[in-house]
């Protein structure tokens, strides 16, 4: 009795050390090959063509998972949305009174036209559930993300802001240089600051991208919600970070389909500094 | 014990499945080369309840679209192209996607209602149009003539939320207006909206008058007049017309300009042929002196935090710029390149320093931090001088003058701003000649 127990645990382990020891040296048989293919051969441009197809095909089929209007639940970070609806509220507020878009209570009509694109985007997501699930597996890890990706990026700024440590990146595909390049021009040219900011140092925005499979936004949040709500100048700065996100021209971003889980979740630090 | 080794084993299993998920590292991008291009903004008519003034539901968006455009941060989009109406705006809110479909990133929009009491109730909302969601919100109610002046707030508000910083556009510029040949020119104090609009003039033409300075507090002017031929440095209440001499010193004093309290009044005095800067307590009246040198001292300016006074001296051989503690103590020099400087004005915002200087036969204004770094010329002319700040540290306001005529005998001065970039400099329209404008703190 004891025995093939003992037998079958001793062939686990065996498994377990064959697997930590020569899984590395393997690996390149995963997705490397596509890796080395999109580098390589293509430059960026050819690159960018050959994502935008794509994209449009995924346009497209939007259009029918909109009517099913299925899936709230793939909504897992709502506090945004909230923030969404106030809009159309003040119609009977009191002369001279500042109306903060959080302080209106009564939402009219404005909620319903954002529903709408919400569930556009959700119809998109929802084609694969199982990934919705993951943000919130990885919002723990994120928390401790969160304090690494400021020094990481400040120490390193010449460095790619690269992907996590490499020995975990053993097991899964990466993003290749010109793939995040591509991503980060695009970002680049959708993100435009008003000139002569004050304190233009310190408005260095960090933003949080949970990205639909068809690679479109669908929620963006800032980092530092504290600083938000009290510096103008940085709440200001993260309101042109937050339409470089939202914008059309950024909608899909131009990253490789196949490695959604590389970028379901996607840190974007926006750093003005060398432009002010 | 064997069982111990066998869940052990299972652990440890169970961890190393695990750590491939977590090998699925979160892409994390650094974006540092935005563009600077301007906001396109889009800014509908407002709608006007049946009884409210409808005229004015063109008329404000049109005074805040002037207000954003000029500021050089904004792009107004043209309104043909506009979708959605005014009423249906009113009614349904904001339509994002015809919105987002012109390109503008945000909207403006506004109702109009008339009050039981002969008043008007004006709601303005700003929107972001990629967000989908509402930035700023604001009602006033108002006379039916206060119609500028609400949309000037309308448009601070727009440009605080957008920028971060706080606006300039409900505010007001004084400044010498010019007219006569060019051997008798009349000389007033006249005073405008700082987009030129409510021109008028508070001085008659019969005392010559120079540097009007407003109070970065309150709507006051000081200005230096020839009464009698003799130069004093006077005080004058825009709201209640007053005036009264400031100190009935025997020497001649000029340059004046307030503390940022408005307390005080830092000024020079010239004793014997010589310039040194004083201060006056405009509550006691007391003065104190904060320079003692045998060179020239003069146009004194507080940092905002009244802690420094940056000054004109030639006591280092030629005309330069200089920062001392609000004492008098510690004076150090801030310029150091060819050519002479003037007329320095600290910023609102503190980090900048305006001057006039003069170099190769050509005048510039420029700016630079007040420890001398980063020194930037950022418009020249034949003749250009007198920068001021607006309320906001963002835009400059100052003169200049051509030479007209066959011979270059005549004279033409003309009023501008600049952003402090140095780009978007803009003519400030006002009936005559101008100069040496001073912009007042937000009304």
């Amino acid at each position: 009795m004891k025995a093939p127990l003992v037998v079958s645990g001793l062939f686990h382990l065996a498994v377990f050390l064959i697997g930590t020891i020569s899984l590395p040296y393997l690996s390149p048989e995963m997705p490397m090959p596509e890796e080395s293919i999109s580098v390589e051969i293509l430059d960026i441009s050819e690159f960018a063509q050959t994502n935008k197809k794509p994209a449009k095909a995924e346009e497209k089929k939007i259009e029918t998972p909109k009517e099913e209007a299925p899936e709230p639940p793939p909504v897992p970070v709502a506090p945004k949305v909230l923030a969404k609806t106030p809009p159309k509220p003040i119609a009977p507020a009191p002369p001279e009174i500042a109306v903060d878009a959080p302080k209106e209570p009564p939402p009219k009509p404005a909620p319903e036209p954002k529903v709408k694109p919400k569930i556009e985007k959700k119809a998109e997501a929802v084609k694969e559930p199982e990934e919705e699930v993951k943000p919130e597996e990885f919002q723990g890890l994120l928390r401790n993300l969160m304090d690494p990706p400021q020094t990481k990026a400040e120490a390193s700024k010449t460095m790619e802001a690269g992907e996590e440590p490499s020995l975990m990146s053993r097991f899964a595909s990466r993003m290749t240089m010109s793939e995040m390049d591509a991503v980060r021009q695009q970002l680049n040219q959708c993100w435009s600051v008003l000139a002569g900011a004050r304190y233009a140092e310190n408005l260095v925005v960090d933003i949080k991208l949970f990205m639909n499979p068809d690679r479109t936004v669908r929620e963006a949040r800032i980092m530092d919600q504290m600083r938000y709500t009290h510096d103008s100048y940085f709440r200001a700065a993260a309101d042109s970070a937050l339409r470089a996100v939202r914008s059309p021209q950024c909608n899909p971003l131009k990253l490789p389909p196949e490695k959604y889980d590389l970028w379901k979740e996607i840190t974007v630090r926006f750093d003005p500094r060398e432009v002010l | 014990m064997k069982f111990k080794l066998f869940t052990l084993m299972f652990a440890v299993l169970g961890m190393a499945m695990t750590m491939p998920l977590s090998a699925q590292a979160q892409l994390s991008l650094n974006v540092n080369s935005p563009s600077m291009e301007k906001m396109p903004i889009a800014i509908s008519a407002f709608y006007a309840e049946p009884g409210a003034q409808s005229d004015l539901a063109t008329k404000m968006p049109g005074v805040i679209r002037a207000n954003l455009e000029s500021s050089g941060l904004f792009k107004t989009i043209d309104q043909k192209a506009f979708i959605q109406p005014p009423e249906s705006i009113a009614a349904d809110g904001p339509r994002f996607g015809e919105w987002r479909a012109i390109n503008a990133e945000a909207l403006v929009t506004g109702t109009l209602k008339a009050t039981g009491d002969g008043r008007t109730r004006v709601e303005f909302r700003l929107w972001d149009v990629f967000g989908q969601q509402q930035l700023s919100g604001m009602a006033y109610t108002t006379t039916e003539e206060n119609w500028r002046r609400i949309a000037h707030i309308i448009s601070d508000e727009i440009y605080k939320r957008v920028t971060g910083e706080t606006g300039y556009f409900d505010s007001r510029i004084v400044y010498i207006a010019e007219s006569g040949a060019a051997n008798a020119r009349m000389k007033r104090l006249a005073i405008m909206d700082q987009d030129g609009a409510n021109h008028k003039y508070l001085t008659d033409g019969r005392t010559l008058v120079l540097t009007p300075r407003f109070s970065p507090t309150q709507q006051m002017i000081t200005y230096m007049a020839y009464y009698n031929n003799r130069p004093r440095v006077y005080l004058y209440n825009i709201d209640t017309g007053q005036q009264e001499v400031l100190g009935d010193f025997p020497n001649m004093t000029f340059a004046p300009r307030f503390s940022p309290d408005g307390n005080k009044v830092v000024m020079t005095l010239a004793k014997n042929g010589n310039s040194d800067i004083y201060v006056m307590d405009l509550r006691t009246k007391r003065t104190t002196q904060l320079t003692n040198h045998t060179a020239i001292d003069t146009s004194p300016s507080y940092s905002p935090d009244s802690k420094k006074v940056v000054f004109e001296s030639d006591r280092g051989g030629t005309q330069q710029l200089y920062v001392m503690n609000a004492d008098g103590s510690g004076a150090q020099r801030i310029t150091f390149g060819n050519g002479r400087y003037a007329n320095p004005v600290w910023s609102p915002r503190g980090d900048l320093i305006a001057f006039t200087r003069m170099y190769q036969g050509k005048f510039f204004i420029g700016v630079v931090r007040p420890d001398g770094a980063d020194e930037r010329l950022i418009t020249e002319a034949f003749h250009v001088e007198g920068p001021s700040w607006s309320p906001n540290g963002r835009v400059l306001t100052y003169f200049k003058e051509v030479a007209t005529g066959r011979a270059n005998e005549g004279r033409q001065a003309k009023l501008y701003t600049i952003d402090l970039t140095g780009f978007n400099e803009r003519l400030l329209a006002t009936p005559g000649d101008g100069s040496d404008p001073a912009w007042s703190p937000l009304n």
